[in-house]
């Protein structure tokens, strides 16, 4: 014994670290393994074994790196871990100090994925019964998406192709990449503070799933979930399912389709109003000729004859309003020939022609043909001839009086 | 009826149809029908004014260093 040098427990401790942790071989190492005897405590260090069928190592990940893990751990999991070799003195262990942990066998993120996706959905964020409906005449549209992206402009040329006077807002966000999940969330509320914005669109182009990973984190399902503005998600191609698909109000399969399916057309919606037009005229005529017919007006009674004549103002309101929607309908869909085909068919109901197969007559002086508009165009013994559907009559004036009684 | 005019287009839409609705059913008086005519017009000229509408803008949001947010035109 004389002459040796006895070390402390401590020093011989340090020394074994010192030898070790001076390897560059076990700076930085990946391994396989499977996780035993995990203990996650509360100050949020994470703690296992890791050990194959030969060997076992025990590991420790920090607080710090444990924050930013993207799936659970379990025991009996496979994975693969990253760290550095360290010695622990206190209890003259080697370890291995974790920087990331990835699940071995299937893809990490995909893992990651389906257990957010679980999580979330367990938590009621996926209901149907949560969803907001996109209102169908939107004038003003927020798109979240990259300010630099050819997605951008692909949605705002279908935008303004279907409806020029809808007024999009861009709300700039970084759609890949580090940070970007904050600045989607961010972005997000931002365009759900301002008034006025009947949709927000989330759109983004294709991309590797990597470049969609923001759209399958937790703070932007959040994000859009606390929207109270209706979202729509479209992010990435057809086949890319993101979270925030699942948590939108809408999913729409590109950014373009997005569009087409919330922007109506104004084509459409020209055609469906000038239907509505011609059956509110038609239905108040037919409303008119039954009252009259109630009121079992004498047969040659002029208002029932010329029932118009008594709605004498209100029509003149009428021909105007034909007038000005007739105008508009032609300015909308001048550059348009195929709908104008269709609509010239409702048009064509607005035309006189069009009125007489409602019940109503065209008088006409038999002599020159001049179409009767007022009382005082009528003399008694005039000839007349009354333009009905289906043909003419021809009568002659009895007797001309000014008013309706 | 200033009350109408602050209908968006989809529920002046929605009360033209059901003003045609109203009107095919019938049991109105005259003047009922007349109203109800008048007021279909006055929403079919509301919804087509609204369908010609100029193009509308283009905006993008900035936020300044204090935090505020702007919305400035913006070209494609």
């Amino acid at each position: 014994m004389s002459g040796m040098q006895v070390l402390s427990v401590a020093d011989l401790t340090r020394c074994i670290r010192a030898v070790i942790e001076a390897e560059d071989l076990f700076w930085d190492v990946w391994v396989r393994g499977e996780i035993s005897n995990l203990t996650k405590h509360s100050s949020g260090h994470v703690y296992f074994c890791l050990k194959d069928e030969a060997a076992l190592i025990r590991c420790v990940m920090w607080h710090s790196d444990a924050r930013s893990m993207r799936f659970d751990l379990s025991d009996g999991m496979n994975v693969v871990v990253r760290g550095r070799v360290t010695v622990y003195e206190k209890q003259g262990q080697y370890q291995l100090a974790l920087s990331s942990i990835l699940p071995d066998g299937v893809g990490t993120l995909y893992t990651a994925y389906e257990q957010l996706k679980r999580r979330l959905q367990d938590e009621g964020l996926f209901d149907e019964s949560r969803k907001k409906p996109i209102p169908r005449f939107l004038r003003k549209i927020a798109i979240v998406t990259s300010p630099t992206a050819a997605a951008l402009r692909d949605m705002v040329t279908i935008a303004r192709r279907r409806m020029p006077s809808v007024h999009v807002l861009v709300v700039p966000a970084l759609m890949q990449g580090s940070g970007s999940e904050d600045s989607v969330a961010e972005s997000l509320r931002l365009a759900d503070s301002i008034p006025g914005i009947d949709v927000i669109l989330l759109g983004r182009g294709g991309g590797s799933i990597e470049d969609l990973w923001a759209f399958n984190t937790e703070a932007v399902v959040r994000a859009i979930v606390a929207c109270n503005t209706p979202v729509v998600s479209a992010i990435g191609h057809e086949t890319d399912y993101t979270l925030s698909d699942f948590a939108a109000d809408l999913r729409a399969p590109t950014p373009s389709a997005a569009i087409e399916l919330i922007v109506p057309d104004r084509q459409e919606l020209a055609v469906r109003l000038a239907g509505l037009t011609d059956a509110i005229i038609a239905a108040s005529s037919a409303a008119f000729a039954r009252k009259c017919a109630e009121l079992d007006m004498p047969a040659n009674s002029p208002s029932l004859r010329y029932p118009e004549k008594m709605l004498h103002g209100r029509w003149q309101s009428l021909d105007l309003a034909e007038e000005r929607l007739e105008k508009n309908f032609r300015a909308i869909l001048s550059s348009h020939e195929k709908s104008l085909a269709e609509v010239s068919g409702k048009l064509e109901s607005l035309s006189p022609l069009g009125v007489l197969a409602r019940g109503y007559g065209i008088v006409r002086r038999l002599k020159d043909g001049f179409t009767i508009k007022h009382i005082s165009d009528i003399a008694p013994a005039d000839l007349m001839e009354t333009l009905i559907s289906g043909g003419k009559l021809i009568s002659e004036v009895k007797e001309v009086k000014e008013g309706w009684d | 009826m200033g009350k109408k005019s602050e209908l968006t287009f989809e529920q002046a839409m929605a009360r033209l149809e059901e003003i045609v609705r109203q009107l095919d059913a019938g049991g109105h008086t005259l003047e009922q029908t007349l109203l109800l005519f008048e007021e279909g017009i006055k929403l079919a000229r509301q919804c087509s004014g609204q369908l010609a509408e100029a193009r509308g803008r283009l905006d993008m949001l900035s936020k300044g260093k204090n935090g505020s947010v702007t919305a400035e035109p913006h070209e494609l």
